[in-house]
């Protein structure tokens, strides 16, 4: 079976700085793998490359076996095949939430409103937030929000969820219900390429993980081995970081800080 | 005891009015067709100047600054005497203050409507577009909406001043209200008290677009 997203020899400069110094990755169709890595390693400009929000400067993008292209119309097909959620949500705040998961089948697809409608409500329901479908998006708590952006995210009926950091501008006790709804999706055969710091979810959920440092992707394996034991310096180093913080003695209280699915997962 | 030695006369309004009415009419045509064509011209021009290529701003980018940079009762001269050699016809006057008002405002358009789709948070052009939407439709749907907002305070401003500066096409013999009072001030010799009366007529109509634009900045400083 094809690969539903692919890069090879994936390279990005912004100006003299290289951001991706040569990616290669495939992911499955159905598979949930998380990218995490320190902020500036490329991570974010890696996913960004794979609906051409970036454009890379040379590799290729090979999404459910259409190669990208800048050209236009092909382009066009391909986004609306994937999905991608923000970390600052991106909702568009003259519109209610209703109206934002309308607004991809109304004005892409061309579904008639009825339809779009019936849809988004459904879609609302899904995540959660189906009594606040007539609020505008400044009135929404932040995992209110984020939720709506997956929603309308799944209205396109995409094959791949991409998520940038999505609990990122969270406060802790809303990721949970952004993780919840990530996790649901996960579980229904989505395939889903996700950039983290929660290493829990990641553990949990993926299937597999990258850990990419300076623009390349300096370890991949199963979460749960890569995190307890890495085959790297600088992932340990990352990891040591993120757990533990610089801090002699605050040994667990990074855990537990991040364990907001803990008791809802793993009835094994 | 200056103000009371002159002996104010305002009788000369009735026998006048009707001079006064149709000039009071070409200064609102002026405004109507300026703002009509400096609006539209900013629209366009405001577009490209957000362009990312070089070439595409380059041009709107030197119309801009050529027109904010320059007196624009140089520009209304130069337009009247210019126009007929380019054409090799004589145009109206009427026509070319309209002409040299709409340039000269579709420059403060244009920076007006850069600066009011530059301020939509890049996230709102990603989201579009991670949607599929063209950059058309990205303008329409979600741009825009979000802009105007920003645009009209500004706008509104900037009527205000485009009613005021109609005056300035006085000076190519268009006969609205200022030049208009100049005439009937000498031929009456009650310039003072024909000042005051335009005055007033400008005033009817920038007072309450002076309300409008305040009303709109409240508005949306609050709701931004």
């Amino acid at each position: 079976m094809a690969a539903a997203v692919e890069l090879i020899a994936l390279h990005k400069d912004f100006g003299k700085h290289e951001v991706l110094k040569g990616i290669d990755l495939a992911v499955e169709p159905g598979e949930v793998v998380v990218v995490i890595g320190p902020s500036g390693s490329g991570k974010s400009t890696m996913l960004r490359c794979i609906n051409f929000l970036e454009r890379p400067t040379s590799g290729t993008v090979t999404v459910l076996g259409q190669r990208l292209t800048a050209k236009g119309t092909q382009l066009m097909r391909v986004r609306r095949q994937v999905g991608m959620v923000f970390q600052h949500f991106n909702l568009f705040p003259h519109r209610t939430a209703l109206q934002n998961v309308m607004e991809g089948p109304r004005v892409v697809l061309r579904v008639s409103k009825v339809e779009a409608e019936q849809r988004a409500r459904a879609l609302l329901d899904k995540v959660g937030v189906g009594d606040q479908a007539d609020k505008k998006p400044n009135k929404l708590s932040g995992g209110q929000q984020q939720r709506v952006a997956i929603a309308r995210a799944l209205a396109l009926d995409p094959q791949v969820m991409l998520f940038d950091e999505p609990t990122s501008a969270l406060d802790p006790e809303l990721r949970a219900e952004v993780l919840d709804v990530m996790r649901q999706l996960a579980s229904e055969g989505m395939t889903m390429m996700i950039v983290t710091h929660e290493m829990h979810f990641a553990r949990k959920v993926a299937d597999r993980a990258f850990f990419l440092d300076g623009g390349v992707i300096v370890e991949e394996g199963l979460p749960a081995e890569m995190l307890e034991r890495p085959k790297t310096e600088r992932l340990n180093r990352f990891l040591n970081r993120i757990f533990w913080g610089e801090v002699p003695g605050a040994a667990t209280a990074g855990e537990t800080h991040l364990d907001p699915l803990d008791n809802k997962l793993d009835p094994t | 005891m200056g103000v009371l030695a002159y002996n104010w006369d305002f009788s000369w309004i009735d026998d006048n009015w009707p001079a006064f009415r149709h000039a009071w009419w070409v200064t609102i045509q002026l405004l109507l067709f300026s703002a009509l064509f400096s609006v539209s011209i900013g629209m366009v021009v405001g577009q490209l100047l957000n362009s990312p290529r070089w070439w595409v701003r380059a041009l709107p980018r030197i119309y801009v600054e050529l027109f904010r940079l320059t007196p624009i009762i140089l520009q209304i001269v130069f337009f009247f005497l210019v126009l007929p050699i380019v054409f090799g016809v004589s145009t109206t006057n009427f026509k070319t203050g309209i002409l040299a008002l709409s340039l000269n405002y579709g420059a403060f358009a244009a920076v007006i409507f850069q600066a009011g789709i530059a301020a939509v948070e890049r996230g709102q052009w990603e989201a579009a577009q991670a949607m599929g939407m063209n950059r058309l439709v990205t303008l329409v749907r979600v741009i825009y909406p979000q802009a105007i907002t920003k645009m009209l305070p500004p706008i509104g401003s900037m009527l205000i001043y485009l009613n005021k500066d109609t005056s300035l096409v006085s000076v190519i013999g268009v006969t609205e209200l200022f030049n208009v009072s100049q005439s009937v001030g000498a031929r009456l010799f009650r310039n003072i008290e024909v000042l005051m009366f335009i005055a007033m007529l400008y005033l009817v109509i920038n007072i309450p677009l002076a309300i409008l634009s305040e009303r709109l900045h409240k508005k949306y400083s609050v709701n931004a």
